[in-house]
């Protein structure tokens, strides 16, 4: 009896239940089906502005800045022809583009689709007045990239684009919106997930006539973070000026943290053109530029390093004990394995030589030797550890880890026996071998700092959070090793007729090693690599001149120049 | 002791399994479009997925148990459940505004989900021990005052929800096992009169949704606002709803909880009324099995228990529908075994296994 009322009130509640769920979804549905669907309930993006980049002293170098755009909405327009007409005697765009990015927005009829970017604050104000009487033109806001001082650290920077179709379907799951800017290369691609902020709406009811008679809905934006680079503006423009008309790198990092101070990599291309409507005209040429302004050298290319690798047949000599820096080699200006002669540059030869002369004088014949006793796998060895032949993990998208050969490698890739005439190339740094500046600045920097591989990063913190630590790796080489190779390339920039002696300079003690890489092609590439002062090193460089001639010369003059601009500067 | 032989109401059984499974599908749908903050909340899935499977085997544990053996514990169980409770308002983080997850490592269990099953069981060995004497006033007082402190502890916290319910769950279990309509009458009569004190005990948020309940217009952007986007969302989806994963409610996100008290206006809005009808439909069969058994069992423990399961079953179904639907002002209660939360699948199917265990005495 009591079950059965108790039921019964069971029942009574659910058959109310369903009636009011009724009510809801078929009694006044049409109500919320015309909010929903008739788009009388429509979501304004509210855009969040991508963050700031800026060098280590707090100086913005990309921001974002404000542009207004005309949309159009689909279903509204009356008469596309006419519209087209009308817009084209305002914006310097033909009637038969306006009509096909008119005809385009079909594709999303009920959301504002953008067919004029980016109209000035003079036709904004135009637009405005015009707006009253077409319930089809919307006006937007968005923001827009900004990069200061245009050309100037590019590669490091990296550049934004719109999201394309393919890009939107993969990322929409992560908040991409189909109007969104994307980073494409460098610090934008890298660190996109920081940059971009997180877009907000509103959701309004409109009227009949398009216009907001009540907000249902708001989530606010959130502007993306702030990123602190670890360049320095000065530094960096400094380098490039150093670079102008030549093709090549720099790299200037701190061989205590890993962090970079300076990347250059010429020539150089303004982020702009992929977003300015203006600038846009200059892609095809920056694309077709047989000089690949796009590629990053510092990290992306790979070269022969030459002779600023007989440092690693060094240290695989002396870690292995297969010399001692004063075992003696006799240089006659020439070297003879079988029927091959291998040619040192000095014709006449150097002599009997230590290590320290060796280095200081470039000497082929002496590193053939050495190299020869150490053999090729125990020079890829210590080359590996030092980090050639992998990525440095460098916070910035497309690195290329280069080559490192071996008797492996080699049978694995070329299907051919390793000859004693390869060890002979490698042993200088010629050869299959190929290197990116970025892992031979890594590689002096070891010597700079006394033994730690360091990982070199461009982004010193988002907003207040630093991001990276100085991450290294001790290479537990003897202290021997590392104290006699330091010596001789102390020797390579200040010993008599040192082949570095064009970075010589008077404030403090520069060291390190030039290198000339032969390529097929008949020039030569150019290079040097060092740091300063001699104890405790502030400051590693590495530049690097593509087909640029003897690196003794421009390599290490452009070097120097750049440690004293250094010292100048406070940072030695 | 007799030995329990009857077999398992298999109809229950199903009935209860498809609804936790549903209930992942729709916790999927609602956290659908949350992937976009990047948050990882497509990981509530699988972890709604991995509750259902301890909720599960928490069931096929209690539902091989005599039920008059759980009883011994009942008085210990809810001895410990009103110590966690007191340990959350002494120290208690706040989420929320509110104290009601006790942390373990990365899960976090809330105590006042697990008082809606010991307060039932210690209604039913309470009454069990007393059961020639159930009509009088003083049974009465007792019962009612057995309940109070975990009901006033869950008041504190506040979950005014979960406070809510055990009123309901106690008037039934007094009412069906004999208690005089009489002293329940005057109990709710009591009850209503002294609504007003309560007012003044509630936080500011509370007495908000209290409010904008009577108009959400009110404050459409803030306390008005989830009652509109899910009123909004449920409206739309009409007779049919429009179809798995194509809520557009959730372009924006707009409402907040999609995944755990509102989930109904996710089921609304993909499934429209044909799949609110289905949903209370499963829900119904679950309550018919369990007055069934309420109505069959011999002794008074198994009535109390019977009737008071299927009291909280329903009562947070009708509750938590009304308020997604803006019937009734929002106070917090999931639908059972379906909203996301740990915590609430677990005591759902513990609760069809104690009726499972019931059903074996009957059949």
């Amino acid at each position: 009896m009591r079950i059965g009322i108790f039921s019964l009130i069971l029942i009574i509640a659910m058959v109310l239940l369903l009636a009011g769920v009724a009510y809801l979804q078929i009694g006044i549905h049409e109500k919320y089906k015309i909010m929903s669907e008739e788009n009388r309930l429509k979501v304004l993006p509210l855009m969040a502005p991508r963050g700031s980049i800026l060098d280590r002293k707090g100086r913005v170098l990309v921001e974002d800045i404000l542009a207004f755009n005309v949309s159009v909405l689909y279903y509204r327009i009356k008469d596309a022809n006419a519209l087209a007409v009308e817009l084209n005697s305002i914006f310097e765009m033909s009637k038969e583009e306006l009509l096909s990015r008119i005809k385009e927005s079909k594709k999303n009829p009920y959301s504002p689709v953008c067919i004029v970017e980016d109209i000035g604050m003079e036709k904004t104000v135009h637009m405005e007045e015009l707006g009253m009487n077409h319930p089809d033109l919307v006006l937007q806001v968005s923001a827009k990239r900004k990069y200061i001082y245009e050309e100037t650290a590019s590669h490091v920077l990296g550049y934004v684009g719109l999201i394309n179709r393919s890009e939107f379907k993969k990322l929409k799951h992560y908040g991409y919106r189909i109007n969104d800017f994307v980073g494409r290369d460098g610090v934008e691609k890298y660190y996109d997930d920081y940059l971009r902020g997180k877009h907000g709406g509103k959701q309004i009811e409109v009227d009949h006539r398009g216009r907001e008679a009540a907000t249902l809905g708001f989530r606010e934006p959130f502007p993306g973070r702030d990123i602190y680079l670890t360049i320095d503006l000065d530094l960096q423009k400094y380098c490039e000026n150093l670079m102008e008309d030549r093709k090549g790198a720099i790299v200037a990092m701190d061989p205590s943290t890993g962090a970079v101070l300076a990347m250059v990599s010429a020539p150089a291309y303004d982020p702009e053109i992929f977003i300015d409507k203006e600038k846009r005209k200059r892609i095809k040429n920056v694309l077709s530029d047989h000089a690949y302004p796009l590629l990053n050298r510092a990290i992306s290319g790979v070269y022969p390093p030459g002779s600023v690798f007989k440092t690693m047949t060094a240290v695989s000599a002396l870690e292995e004990s297969k010399a001692t820096p004063k075992t003696v080699f006799n240089c006659s200006g020439s070297f003879t394995l079988g029927k091959t002669s291998f040619a040192c540059w000095k014709e006449k030869g150097h002599g009997d030589q230590v290590l320290q002369d060796a280095l200081k004088n470039s000497c082929n014949v002496y590193f053939f030797k050495m190299g020869l006793l150490s053999g090729a796998d125990k020079i890829s060895e210590y080359a590996g550890k030092f980090g050639f032949g992998s990525s440095s993990g460098i916070d910035l998208p497309g690195e290329r880890s280069g080559t490192l050969p071996s008797t492996a490698w080699k049978s694995k890739n070329l299907n051919k026996k390793w000859y004693k005439g390869d060890t002979v190339n490698y042993s200088i740094g010629q050869g299959y071998l190929l290197t990116s500046p970025i892992q031979v600045a890594r590689m002096m920097s070891v010597f700079a700092n006394g033994g730690y591989l360091m990982k070199p990063y461009v982004v010193e913190r988002v907003d207040d959070v630093r991001v990276n630590s100085g991450e290294k790796v001790f290479l537990d080489l003897s202290p021997e090793t590392v104290s006699n190779i330091r010596e001789g390339l102390k020797e390579v920039v200040n010993g008599y007729r040192g082949t570095g002696c064009n970075a010589k300079q008077k404030e403090f003690i520069v060291s390190g090693k030039t290198g000339t890489a032969q390529t097929s092609k008949g020039k030569n590439h150019g290079w040097f690599a060092g740091f300063a002062p001699f104890s405790s090193a502030k400051l590693t460089v590495v530049v690097f001149d593509e087909f640029g001639g003897k690196g003794g010369y421009y390599s290490a003059k452009t070097a120097g120049e750049i440690f004293k601009k250094a010292g100048d500067l406070g940072i030695i | 002791m007799r030995a329990a032989k009857g077999r398992v109401d298999k109809v229950l059984l199903f009935t209860a399994v498809l609804i936790a499974l549903l209930g992942v599908f729709f916790v999927h749908s609602a956290t659908w479009d949350w992937q976009n903050d990047g948050h990882g909340l497509d990981s509530l899935v699988i972890k709604q997925a991995v509750w259902v499977l301890i909720g599960l085997v928490f069931l096929v544990v209690v539902a091989r148990m005599d039920y008059l053996r759980i009883l011994n514990y009942a008085y210990i169980l809810y001895v410990l459940n009103l110590a966690a409770l007191v340990f959350l308002l002494l120290f208690g983080g706040e989420r929320y505004g509110a104290r009601r997850w006790i942390t373990l490592g990365s899960v976090s269990l809330q105590p006042s989900e697990f008082i809606k099953i010991t307060v039932i069981l210690v209604l039913a060995v309470f009454l069990g021990e007393r059961r020639e004497r159930i009509g009088t006033l003083k049974n009465y007082i007792s019962s009612v005052i057995l309940i109070m402190p975990a009901v006033i502890l869950i008041f504190l916290q506040p979950d005014l929800g979960t406070a809510f319910v055990l009123i309901p769950i106690l008037f039934a279990i007094l009412f069906v096992c004999g208690a005089k309509v009489k002293y329940v009458l005057w109990n709710i009569a009591m009850g209503l009169v002294s609504l007003p004190f309560f007012w003044a005990f509630l936080k500011d948020y509370q007495k908000n949704r209290l409010m904008v309940f009577m108009n959400p217009n009110l404050d459409p952007l803030g306390a008005g606002y989830t009652i509109i986007q899910s009123k909004i969302a449920v409206g739309s989806g009409g007779m049919f709803g429009k179809g798995w994963l194509c809520g557009s409610q959730s372009y924006l996100k707009f409402l907040p909880e999609r995944h755990t008290d509102f989930i109904f206006s996710v089921i609304g809005e993909e499934w429209g009324f044909v799949g609110a009808i289905a949903l209370v439909g499963l829900y119904a069969i679950i309550i018919m099995r369990g007055v069934r058994m309420a109505s069959k069992s011999t002794d008074i423990q198994g009535k109390a228990i019977a009737v008071g399961i299927v009291t909280l079953i329903s009562f947070q179904v009708f509750v938590n529908i009304a308020m997604t639907t803006g019937f009734m002002p929002v106070v917090g209660l999931p639908l059972p075994a379906i909203s996301y939360g740990g915590s609430n699948t677990i005591v759902t199917l513990i609760g069809v296994g104690i009726l499972l265990s019931i059903s074996r005495r009957i059949e």
